[in-house]
Formats: structure tokens, C-alpha cells, sequence
């Protein structure tokens, strides 16, 4: 028989081990599932019952424990008011450390007995695993919220392209095309064309400020207001007033989202252009020997209210050349220099060039070095053909 | 790098001193705030911007929405020497004739009247 000494050691280290036993287990059972959930109320129930306590719960500052299944067991009416610092008898806890060295929660148990030394390590080693193991599951609930936000975007994109022009309108004589691409999912670039019923044709080439999803949306409600606007056949210095007004009213946010655009109407009958630009980069307008710049009457619109804006007009004749295009084409950079308007401007020969479009943008990509885009690019390229060999230019 | 301001104040008129980059997020919040607590305080304003490295859309949308919010109050907001890239965007978007834009600090603040 062992001496009364050696007798307590030994049950102290069987007493031991049996903790270590069971910290091995609760980390097998608390690391079994991803599911937040489970996590939080699998360490509740292994604290309350391992430790002998009525019952056990989680105090988070963290939101994202909120309203989840952090009690366990019997705990008073007024355990949400536990704190760390209350000197509360019958309450025992330990911290969940944070990823970035914070706290993450702490997990308190209650009407506790006082707690041995093996005991309280027990508990800071189950609230070590814990935070592991929430950490985990929380990792993986933001992946499943990531993957179902890239669905939503895939299908913002969807929708946004489909509302770009189906077709380039076929105007006698004329050849039309653009080019739109985002630097994210969705942009904030927006190109549109409308055939009035008197054969004129109204194009808009607009960029809101900002780029992603918010431009996006609000890209989609400058859409709604320039069609119902343009329809109505009104002179395009009239047109550019009502889109400034019906945009700032839209409040703050699309204010501080305002668009600069480019009206652009065609009388193909006359050849006679008409151009409105409210605070975007110039226009160009090759004509023969010519080469103008169309800058802005106004401000863009939405940003202030009451603006008024002036078209200029301009007589198109065969193999004139108009390029509208956002800044994302002239602020293209290698490395610390960039694009520009007059190398853009230079890419535009003397007479109309079939595929324009395709030529600037492997020009712009070949500039970049292959570095990744960072804005949405779009431009609308319109000339008068020669003999019209160059009908059907569409992109 | 991120925006930073610093605040000099000469009898109702505040001058805001900016360095860094006015854009989307950090830069254009940071300016929301200033232009908020002048116009709490009825302060006029005048924005230098000589120290603005880079400004993006946003942060020219911040720039005139804060002269929206300042003219509304009965205020004045002024503009101080816009570097070229500033200077650019001001021209491009035909805001220049909107804004009051100095390229000197003294006379930008004798501008605004006697100070009491």
C-alpha cells in the first residue's frame, strides 16, 4: 500500500489526466462542426456538464454572437449583465481571445463551485478551442455569404448588359459602334442609343462617379430617367437640364454619385450633329484637317441644381469622324504616366477606320503592360461614310 | 496614404489644410466631417488644396457637395490653390465657374470680408 502522500499524488495526476482526457474530447467534439451554432451550444453544454455547473452562456461584444444559442442550461434572470469585472460569486469564466488580439467573447459558467486550479484550466482551454472553432465557423459563414453576394452580382451583370443596346441602330449612311467593359462585376459607365420617330437618333455616353455596384445602381436609374426624357424629342440642351434636375432630386447619395455625360443627337436627313456636354471629357470631332474638342456648357448633372447647359451643333460630312469615350480610356496608366487625352485623340486618323474601337483597345491594353484595369472603359465611336463602305462598323 | 486636415481658423473664416488623397471612402468621409463641423459652427471656408496628391470622382463630388452644404447654411466655401491634377478636373468638369478658386492664402482669406 502506498503511504497516504503518494496516494494523494497519484489520484491528483489520475485527476489530471482525466482533465486532459476530457479537454482532448471537447476539442474533438467542438471542432466537429462548422456550424456556428452547434459550436456555441456543443462548448456550453461540455462546460456546464464537465465543470458541474447548473448552467452556461457566452457575453459577447462581438454582433455577430448575437442572437444565437448562447445559453445553456440554468442561469439566472439577469446573466446578460455579467461582466467580467463584477466580482460576481457562483460565476466562473474564461476568455475567448480574438484573431486580432481582442476579445472575442467570454464564456461563463454558473453556480460554479469554486473551481480547482485543473478545473479553471479545463475551462481556459475550452474557451481557447472555442474561439478557435468559432473563428472557423465564422470563416466559413462568410464564405457561403461571399459566394451567395457573387451570385447576386453575376446576376447584376447579367442585367446591366442586357441593358446596354441590343443593336447598333442601322443609319443610312452612318456607322456606328461602342465598347463598353468594367474594371468589377458591374460599373457605373453607361452608353445608350434612342431612334426618334422622325429618323434622329439621340445617343448618351454617361459615367457616374464612383465605380462597382453603388454606380451601377444608380447608372440603372440615369437610364430610366434619359429614356423617358429622350423619347420626348426635346431640344438636347432641354434634355440635359431635366436629367441634371430629376438627378439631384433623387438626395444626397446620388448627388454625390453625379454623372458626366455626353448628348449626342444625329439628324442623318441633314447631316447636322448636335452635342450637349455636362462636365465630361471633351468630345472629338475629326472633320477633314480639323480636329475639335467638344468641352464641357455645365456641370455634370445632379450635382448642383438649376444648371443650365448649351448644345453646340456641327455639319457632318462624308468620313467625319465623333468619338465619345469615359475617362477610364485616358487614364490608363504605365506605371506612373498616363494615357492621355492627346494620345487617344492622335489614334483617330484623317478619314473613318473600320474596328476604331477594337484598335484603341488593344492599343490601351498594350500601353498598360498587361496591368490589371482599374475603371470601367466605354466609348461610342460615329462617323459619316465615304461611298459608305463602311456601313455596318457594329460592335 | 489617407487624408488628413488641418484646421487654422481666422475670425469666422476657417481654412482647411489637406494633404494626401481626396477619394472614395477614408479621404472623402474625412472631408464630410470637417465641412459638417464648420457648417455647425458657421464657419466660411476655404479649402487649400495644394497638398492633395491625388483626387478621384468621389472626392470632387465630397468637394461640391460640401459647397452645397455650406452655401445652403448662408456660408462661403472657397477653393486655394488646386494642384494640376485638381486644377484639371475642375476645368474638364466645367466646376471651375462654380467655385472661387485663389491661388493666394492671404488673399483668399481677405476675400470673405473683415474678420471681427
Amino acid at each position: 500500500m502506498l503511504p497516504a502522500g503518494r496516494r494523494d499524488e497519484t489520484i491528483d495526476l489520475q485527476q489530471k489526466l482525466a482533465r486532459v482526457q476530457s479537454l482532448l474530447e471537447a476539442a474533438r467534439r467542438v471542432h466537429s462542426t462548422i456550424k456556428l451554432d452547434d459550436v456555441l451550444s456543443g462548448v456550453l453544454e461540455i462546460a456546464a456538464k464537465e465543470l458541474e455547473a447548473d448552467g452556461a452562456f457566452f457575453v459577447s461584444a462581438a454582433t455577430q454572437l448575437d442572437a444565437r444559442a448562447r445559453v445553456y442550461g440554468e442561469v439566472p434572470d439577469d446573466w446578460t449583465r455579467w461582466t467580467e469585472r463584477g466580482d460576481m460569486p457562483g460565476y466562473a469564466s474564461a476568455r475567448l481571445p480574438g484573431e486580432r488580439g481582442d476579445t472575442l467573447a467570454h464564456l461563463v459558467i454558473y453556480r460554479a463551485r469554486d473551481l480547482s486550479l485543473e478545473e479553471a484550466d479545463f475551462l481556459e482551454g475550452l474557451a481557447l478551442q472555442s474561439a478557435l472553432a468559432i473563428g472557423n465557423a465564422q470563416h466559413h459563414e462568410r464564405m457561403i455569404e461571399w459566394e451567395r453576394l457573387q451570385l447576386d452580382l453575376d446576376a447584376a451583370r447579367a442585367i446591366q448588359r442586357s441593358l446596354l443596346p441590343h443593336s447598333v441602330p442601322d443609319i443610312e449612311g452612318y456607322a456606328l459602334a461602342f465598347r463598353s467593359t468594367t474594371c468589377y462585376e458591374v460599373g457605373g459607365d453607361y452608353v445608350d442609343a434612342v431612334l426618334l420617330p422622325d429618323g434622329r437618333l439621340t445617343v448618351v455616353l454617361a459615367d457616374v462617379a464612383g465605380k462597382g455596384l453603388a454606380s451601377a445602381l444608380i447608372s440603372t436609374t440615369f437610364r430610366s430617367s434619359f429614356r423617358a426624357i429622350a423619347g420626348a424629342g426635346l431640344p438636347l440642351d432641354e434634355v440635359a437640364v431635366r436629367l441634371n434636375q430629376l438627378h439631384w432630386q433623387e438626395g444626397i447619395e446620388a448627388r454625390r454619385r453625379y454623372v458626366t455625360a455626353i448628348l449626342l443627337c444625329l439628324d442623318p436627313e441633314r447631316h447636322r450633329v448636335e452635342i450637349v456636354n455636362a462636365g465630361h471629357n471633351p468630345a472629338f470631332l475629326v472633320a477633314g484637317d480639323e480636329r475639335i474638342k467638344i468641352g464641357a456648357s455645365g456641370p455634370p448633372l445632379g450635382m448642383l441644381p438649376a444648371r443650365t447647359y448649351e448644345s453646340e451643333i456641327f455639319d457632318v460630312e462624308e468620313g467625319h469622324q465623333i468619338l465619345l469615350y469615359t475617362d477610364g480610356l485616358t487614364e490608363v496608366f504605365r506605371d506612373d504616366e498616363e494615357f492621355g487625352e492627346d494620345r487617344l485623340l492622335e489614334l483617330l486618323g484623317a478619314s473613318p477606320m473600320p474596328g476604331f474601337l477594337d484598335h484603341v483597345w488593344q492599343t490601351l491594353a498594350r500601353f498598360a503592360g498587361g496591368a490589371r484595369q482599374t475603371d470601367d472603359m466605354t466609348a461610342l465611336y460615329l462617323c459619316r461614310a465615304v461611298n459608305r463602305e463602311l456601313k455596318g462598323d457594329a460592335e | 496614404m489617407s487624408l488628413t486636415i488641418a484646421h487654422h481658423r481666422f475670425g469666422t473664416v476657417e481654412l482647411l489644410k489637406l494633404s494626401g488623397r481626396l477619394t472614395l471612402g477614408d479621404g472623402s468621409s474625412t472631408l464630410r466631417s470637417a465641412i459638417r463641423s464648420a457648417v455647425e459652427n458657421r464657419q466660411d471656408l476655404l479649402v487649400d488644396l495644394s497638398e492633395v496628391s491625388y483626387i478621384d470622382s468621389s472626392g470632387l463630388g465630397e468637394l461640391v457637395a460640401g459647397f452645397a452644404s455650406v452655401t445652403s447654411g448662408g456660408g462661403q466655401m472657397k477653393l486655394l490653390k488646386p494642384n494640376k491634377r485638381v486644377d484639371s478636373m475642375l476645368q474638364i468638369t466645367k466646376l471651375y465657374t462654380t467655385f472661387e478658386v485663389f491661388e493666394d492664402e492671404s488673399a483668399g482669406l481677405a476675400s470673405f470680408g473683415a474678420p471681427e
